[in-house]
């Protein structure tokens, strides 16, 4: 599958530069991790939110949720340098919150397979097939043949769609999927405000 | 671009690495009544499996979900190809339960119980920094897998149930956990933080004082920032709580910037901007548009 495997969101130096660049003594490295932390546990309660909030496909098929919101949220991980505050989300495809993203098959393969069915939902082709038998339809032809996996039931006198095949899957960006440019502004200030109230409490 | 100091959660991948291999023909309740938790946090199993190459595989499967280099069913699917090709047949009135290693139940468990661990595990290390404790003093116990039926729940006629019992709020009140307007939250040193996880008070307890707490359990950590801690009562205005159970603090460091009038009028100056932060105004708005956003 293409797409970003990690997101990250920088907070640009160059705001808290502006604001207190001119003071002395202050530590650019603190400013920024406290910054990057307000920003990450943001992101990370943002992410649970959309894991405990949509489930659209899951429940249209009946399936269980695959968790993979969940684990984006609990992979959400920062880090600060002299220059800037970086915020890193990993998982396939959590690019898709900055830009569209076209979900390609696997190396040497032409197709992807798309769960139609509940038990299919979050399950590869391979490992479903060790389990139930599966056979590969097809009609139409040329471009327009459209491939499905379905299952045998009753000797094949039924077949149930398990999964459609296509070369390609494009999914238009979905900038919901993070937080906004807003929250993120907001959060690099409550970052500096940690700093500040930190440093009055020593 | 130069970082100071390497990353708690890149140290927990590197633990992860370092994790020793322990192929064992021990059931579950064997291994967690013989095994030390340090042992048990420290190594890769798989009860009942003995096999030193499918734990190696596991172990690089979680390293994939942690790094987020691949999904959940692609590194499961991998770790069945795996099986077959070592011959593993389950026995046959096995097949399809958590005694299967190549049934769904059994390999979900494996990957999201294993992956959870390291994840969190870094996160938590996170607050041997005693700004971080300062900023974020507290957690809060909070739902972060949905599950179509929750822990101390059941599905009848198609409607959820209560049980009564064995929900997380009841664990949470059984590990000596205090509720503040109905939340789970204590300070990131609280005793409860190592009990929730505790073998002796749940049978399906991990031994570890941080997420997964038990098996199959959807809940996780959520920060409580400190103005949020202090309003709910869970700390008071100057405190600033210690490490978590099993985390060394880092010494905290002098005051850098000398001037404190300049300090003052920023914080000002800051407080005015974050009007709508401090409200809570903002993350509403926020959450609403997490949950409520298009697919």
């Amino acid at each position: 599958m293409s797409g970003t495997l990690k997101l990250e969101v920088k907070i640009d130096g160059k705001v808290v530069q502006e604001l207190v660049g001119s003071i002395t003594g202050i530590d650019l490295v603190v400013v920024h991790k406290r910054q990057a932390e307000q920003a990450g546990e943001m992101t990370r309660t943002y992410l649970t939110a959309v894991s405990n909030g949509r489930h659209a496909t899951a429940q249209r098929l009946g399936a269980a949720p695959t968790g993979f919101w969940g684990r984006a949220a609990e992979s959400v991980n920062w880090q600060a340098s002299a220059s800037e505050a970086v915020v890193g989300v990993s998982g396939p495809g959590v690019g898709r919150a900055f830009h569209d993203v076209d979900i390609l098959p696997g190396p040497g393969k032409k197709y992807l397979t798309i769960p139609v069915h509940g038990a299919a939902y979050g399950v590869r082709a391979r490992e479903l097939a060790r389990r139930i038998p599966l056979v590969l339809l097809g009609s139409g032809k040329g471009a327009k043949k459209a491939r499905v996996i379905g299952m045998e039931v009753d000797g094949r006198k039924q077949v149930i769609a398990m999964y459609v095949m296509v070369p390609k899957v494009h999914q238009k960006q979905d900038r919901t999927l993070m937080p906004s440019d807003e929250a993120y502004y907001a959060a690099g200030l409550a970052g500096l405000r940690d700093y500040v109230e930190e440093e009055l409490s020593k | 671009m130069l970082f100071t100091s390497p990353l708690p959660f890149d140290d927990a991948l590197e633990e992860l690495d370092a994790k020793g291999l322990m192929p064992t023909g021990l059931s579950s309740a064997e291994i967690r009544k013989e095994w030390s938790a340090e042992l048990r946090r420290r190594s890769i199993f798989s009860a009942r499996n003995g096999s030193a190459r499918y734990l190696q595989a596991t172990r690089e499967a979680v390293g994939k979900l942690a790094r987020g280099e691949a999904n959940l069913a692609t590194v499961r699917a991998e770790l069945g190809d795996l099986l077959e090709e070592i011959g593993y047949r389950p026995e046959e009135h096995e097949r399809g339960t958590l005694q299967d290693h190549s049934s769904f139940k059994r390999l979900n468990l494996l990957l999201e119980t294993e992956t959870r661990k390291v994840l969190n595990e870094g996160y938590r290390a996170k607050w041997e920094d005693p700004g971080t404790r300062r900023s974020f003093p507290a957690w809060e116990l909070v739902r972060i897998y949905s599950r179509r039926v929750p822990r101390g729940y059941k599905m009848d006629n198609g409607a959820l149930v209560p049980l009564g019992y064995d929900d997380w709020p009841s664990r949470w009140k059984r590990a000596g956990g205090a509720f503040y307007g109905g939340r789970m939250v204590a300070p990131v040193d609280a005793e409860v933080w190592g009990r929730l996880g505790s073998s002796e008070l749940f049978d399906d307890g991990l031994d570890n004082p941080f997420p997964p707490f038990a098996f199959n359990s959807g809940f996780g950590l959520q920060a409580v920032d400190r103005r949020a801690a202090i309003a709910l009562g869970v700390i008071g205005k100057d405190e600033v709580p210690g490490a978590p159970v099993g985390v060394v603090s880092l010494p905290p460091t002098p005051r850098t910037v000398k001037d404190e009038g300049v300090l003052k009028e920023l914080k000002k100056s800051l407080d005015r901007d974050l009007k709508k932060w401090d409200s809570g105004e903002l993350m509403d708005e926020e959450l609403r548009r997490a949950a409520g956003g298009g697919q």
